[in-house]
């Protein structure tokens, strides 16, 4: 039973860790007023990237890079379409998606057959022969370890720097911002990139660290499950965590409760997570907030310099 | 539209492609015969039904993603009826139609009734019920709903003759659905430019506060836009398989609900703009096909000239709309 | 009246013998002046997927190197079952394509409804069980294939735990498990088979997941369904042996594969395609196995005991011949309800339909 346990905790947080990376790369880039749907895309195009260059140069750490960067330049972009040229954010995050889904089917053509050697785990001497949770907190692969340390990285800069207040005073009124002489474009900019590391990383954790294999259904809907999952969290960086680990659960207790003698139906026990999120938004809803939301005003409106 | 076809052609030429015949095969092959002029409009129509719907909710701030569900739950309960409901002879199609419809609307309500009593997004709530209703039809053709003489494979049995909407013409697959989708354009123009809550919905759009200065109550408009957006989901979600499908198979989220959405933004939210809008797309789906009929290339350089093709017309959209209407444009997204 | 006809009888009789000649002078039995025959492959999925429609592309590879000019082929993949199917398969047929291959039970209804308009072209379809006068089904019997993979897992497993990752609970998947589990049992009656149902063919995440959680339940031999490789590399990362499937998986995981069922093509397109060629195909139901080579064993490891490979192969002639029959009564199902009576066996046609799952296997049905 308790190595049950250390199983289920040892999974969530593996299987947690991808959709809690794109879930902050969201949450900067909503938090500054830009509706990103183009999430699938820019995951699947890490991925691809990732694996490719890891199966080419041989070295993990080159091809989580490489798919970092795949993710930061697709967004770019986006970037240019919704900042630039001011198109519709919805319709350029869709059609994001499509391109970033095709080329990555493209640059990871014939790569299903290729093995690579994938990350590493990375004990933490000490902590990782703890009982109990020794295993299952502290015997990871590093990116695990490396989304841990960005969420408190983001939370620190998000609700507590300068920048994150900047961002987020821009994400709610970028006219006033601009008044106040914050340079609303460019940190838009910054935060539609960040989204699209924070993604790509999330593509080359899935290729390179997770599963390590290449497939084009690699990404699996996380991308949109991400993005609901940034409105369940109210766009707070430790409800997002929550969110995201949660959803990793539910997702691997439908696997284990097929043994335990339930006679449900596995499609049906397959809808738990997606009702458990709305289930958990409603516990959250704030009766006083019900006509105001916390997202961000200018969510999804775009700026210039004439407005 | 030349950008896209500039860079298409670029990556064509890198590929080692013939460009010429790819382009040909792609945009003008498809429609170079009757049978591909009727099947283009077959692809198109489900597209255009639930745009329509979609376009209504953007234009008054309403985040609908959620046509899928909606397409799906429309097929799934008409659908039913055409299984297991008893002999209604002549009635029967009369009846899916309406359980289609009724069963969009009814998937949107939940999510209206989340969004007004909750103050849940619709996002988020939209997007979990896509996933909700694809279990649902999953479950039922592994289920209750599936097919007793199909040795146990996970589909329906074929709907009887009197389950299916008839086909137009003898030699397309186009069925009522597509003269309903042109009507429908007729009627949203109408509904937007004549009627009094489509003129408050395009002039006051996202602008709640606005909108509730001038006596329109919020929750009033998102019932109504959500329920209007699920009934035409549903219906395209019945029609397709009343019509062209014929049986109720996992395979019925063939994703028109989410480019039903790009639909509606490349057509400016404007009827007759989705019209073509939906055309367009339309074919770079059969373009796409024929050209792995010619010339062998592979399904995601497809994928990416679709992708390229839409990124440049958004891009180029905006680029004419910024010089033609000026620069002070308070786009309601 | 009576010349006419002598002489068309003699251009008919000189005919045939510039046809039997050509024929025979010319190889494979086509005649030399025929066009190639046009030949179109339709999959859902990529070709490049690794599992399902790579198997298939493998063996049109084959054909290609058989029949050389005389056929062409073209490949199609990602056509969804339902309305595009339909349309693709309309325009292949307008092209004048010959004979079409779709390679997934989806596009069953698409091939009869099209079937139907166009006569003259034959069609193929895999896994599907409507046939017409222009349509045939073909189908590989992989499970005979699984009951000898599952000897070996029960002969190799230490702590009579074996995992199963199944993709969707419909007959096809159904019967391999049955099949592996039966195996199991026939060299280790203790063996449990323990199965998760993962619900999708291809994810290599949930796959992962999936076979990490069997892992954890303690089954030291894991072989699966589904489409990616993901279970040999969770398997190799883990320690424990697996069995792969559809595909050579021995790549992903070189220290612990211990062999791969895999599927062979090859010989019913070949048979098919000639049959095509000699204007002697006929409709009708397909289904190869061990006899001709249509599933086999492959990539077996040094680590299996000879004295488990001879078993084996005598299991294996034993299937051959008939004297070994894989679903001989008696056969509870894993609820305890008898299936199969004593002396009773299941025949193709239960085989095609089966729901149940052999006592042996633990799941929550």
């Amino acid at each position: 039973m308790v190595e049950m346990l250390d199983v289920l905790l040892f999974t969530t947080l593996r299987a947690g860790t991808p959709l809690l990376l794109i879930v902050l790369g969201i949450l900067i880039t909503e938090r500054a007023g830009v509706l990103n749907l183009g999430q699938e895309g820019l995951v699947i195009m890490g991925a691809a990237c990732a694996f490719v260059a890891t199966s080419t140069s041989g070295s993990v750490w080159i091809g989580t890079l490489t798919g970092v960067a795949a993710g930061t330049l697709t967004a770019l972009a986006f970037a240019i379409l919704v900042l630039a040229l001011r198109a519709n954010q919805v319709a350029a995050g869709l059609a994001l998606t499509i391109i970033g889904t095709g080329l990555a089917a493209m640059i990871g053509d014939g790569m299903s057959g290729v093995s690579i050697v994938g990350m590493e785990a990375l004990p933490i001497p000490f902590l990782g022969s703890l009982p109990l949770v020794g295993h299952a907190l502290f015997s990871h692969d590093a990116l695990v370890y490396v989304s841990l340390l960005l969420l408190v990285v983001i939370w620190r800069v998000m609700d507590h720097s300068r920048l994150g207040l900047t961002l987020t005073a821009i994400g709610h009124n970028p006219g006033a911002a601009h008044q106040l002489g914050l340079a609303v474009l460019p940190i838009r900019l910054m935060a539609i990139l960040a989204g699209g590391a924070l993604a790509g990383l999330a593509g080359a954790y899935l290729a390179v660290a997770y599963t390590p294999l290449w497939s084009e259904g690699i990404s699996a809907g996380r991308g949109w499950i991400a993005l609901a999952l940034v409105v369940f969290a109210s766009w707070r960086v430790f409800r997002a965590m929550f969110g995201a680990y949660l959803f990793g659960l539910m997702s691997i207790l439908n696997l284990l409760l097929q043994g335990v003698g339930l006679n449900i139906s596995p499609n049906l026990l397959g809808m738990l997570p997606y009702v458990a999120t709305i289930l958990a938004l409603l516990l959250f809803s704030n009766a006083r907030h019900r006509n105001t939301t916390m997202a961000p005003r200018a969510l999804g409106q775009p700026w210039s310099h004439g407005d | 539209m030349t950008l896209a076809i500039a860079a298409g052609s670029a990556i064509l030429a890198a590929l080692d492609l013939p460009v010429g015949t790819s382009l040909h095969a792609l945009f003008i092959a498809p429609v170079s015969d009757s049978y591909g002029l009727s099947e283009l409009a077959l692809k198109s129509t489900p597209l255009l039904l639930c745009a329509i719907g979609l376009s209504v909710c953007y234009r008054a701030g309403i985040w609908n993603i959620g046509a899928e569900g909606q397409f799906v739950m429309g097929a799934l309960a008409g659908g039913a009826i055409a299984l297991v409901a008893p002999p209604l002879g002549v009635m029967t199609l009369p009846a899916m139609v309406t359980t289609g419809v009724i069963a969009g609307m009814g998937w949107a309500a939940i999510a209206a009734w989340l969004r007004t009593r909750y103050g849940a997004s619709e996002i988020l709530t939209t997007i979990m019920l896509n996933y909700i209703a694809v279990s649902l039809l999953t479950w039922a053709v592994h289920g209750p709903l599936r097919d007793p003489g199909g040795y146990s494979f996970p589909e329906s049995a074929l709907f009887e003759s009197h389950a299916l909407l008839p086909a137009l013409t003898e030699s397309s697959r186009l069925t009522v659905s597509t003269p309903f989708a042109l009507l429908a354009v007729g009627a949203l123009w109408w509904f937007l430019a004549r009627t009094l809550p489509g003129y408050q919905i395009a002039v006051l759009g996202a602008d709640s506060k606005a909108a509730s200065f001038a006596g329109f109550s919020t929750t009033r408009l998102t019932w109504l836009v959500l329920l209007g957006s699920g009934a035409f989901a549903g219906f395209a979600g019945l029609s397709e398989v009343a019509g062209p499908v014929g049986q109720l198979t996992p395979h019925i989220a063939f994703g028109y609900g989410y480019t039903a959405i790009i639909v509606a933004f490349i057509g400016r939210l404007h009827p007759l703009g989705m019209l073509l809008a939906s055309l367009l797309l339309a074919l770079t789906y059969l373009g796409g096909e024929n050209l792995q009929i010619n010339t062998g290339i592979s399904k995601s350089v497809t994928l990416v000239f679709q992708g390229l093709l839409l990124f440049f017309l958004l891009g180029c959209d905006v680029l004419i709309r910024y010089r033609v209407a000026g620069s002070n444009q308070p786009v309601a997204a | 009246m009576k010349l006419k006809y002598w002489r068309s009888s003699l251009r008919g009789l000189l005919r045939t013998l510039m046809v039997l000649t050509l024929s025979a002078v010319s190889g494979p039995g086509w005649t030399a002046a025929a066009q190639p025959l046009r030949i179109a492959f339709v999959h859902e999925h990529p070709v490049s997927a690794g599992g399902w429609s790579q198997s298939h592309d493998k063996a049109r590879k084959g054909l290609e190197e058989i029949f050389g000019k005389s056929i062409m082929v073209t490949t199609l993949e990602g056509v969804m079952p339902g309305p595009d199917t339909v349309r693709v398969l309309t325009r292949l047929a307008r092209d004048r394509y010959d004979m079409i291959f779709a390679t997934s039970f989806g596009h069953m209804n698409a091939v009869m409804k099209v079937a139907q308009q166009f006569p003259g072209t034959t069609f193929e379809h895999a896994s599907g069980y409507k046939q017409a006068r222009n349509v045939g089904t073909y189908q590989i019997r992989a499970y005979e294939g699984r009951y000898l993979a599952g000897m070996i897992a029960g002969a190799m497993t230490r702590t009579n735990q074996i995992g199963y990752v199944g993709a969707f609970q419909i007959p096809e998947v159904v019967r391999d498990i049955n099949a592996f589990t039966l195996g199991v049992r026939a060299v280790n009656p203790a063996a449990n088979v323990r199965l998760i149902w993962i619900n999708t063919w291809l994810d290599p995440s949930r796959e992962r997941e999936a076979a990490e959680l069997l892992i954890a339940e303690k089954a030291d031999v894991i072989t699966h369904h589904t489409e990616t490789p993901a279970i040999a590399v969770a398997a190799e990362a883990a320690g424990v042996h697996v069995i792969g499937y559809q595909f050579d998986r021995s790549a992903f995981a070189p220290k612990h594969h211990l062999l791969t069922v895999e599927h062979n093509w090859l010989p019913i397109y070949r048979e098919k395609v000639q049959a095509r060629l000699e204007g002697r195909w006929k409709s009708n139901l397909v289904w190869l196995g061990l006899a001709n080579d249509a599933t086999r064993l492959v990539s077996l490891s040094k680590a299996i005991p000879a004295k488990v490979l001879d078993d084996v192969e005598t299991a294996r002639q034993g299937i051959i011949n008939g004297s070994l029959s894989i679903f001989a009564g008696p056969l509870r199902d894993n609820q305890n309800v008898m299936r199969v009576a004593a002396g009773q066996t299941l025949n193709d046609k239960d085989l095609s339909a089966i729901e149940w799952i052999v006592e042996g296997v633990s799941n929550s049905r």
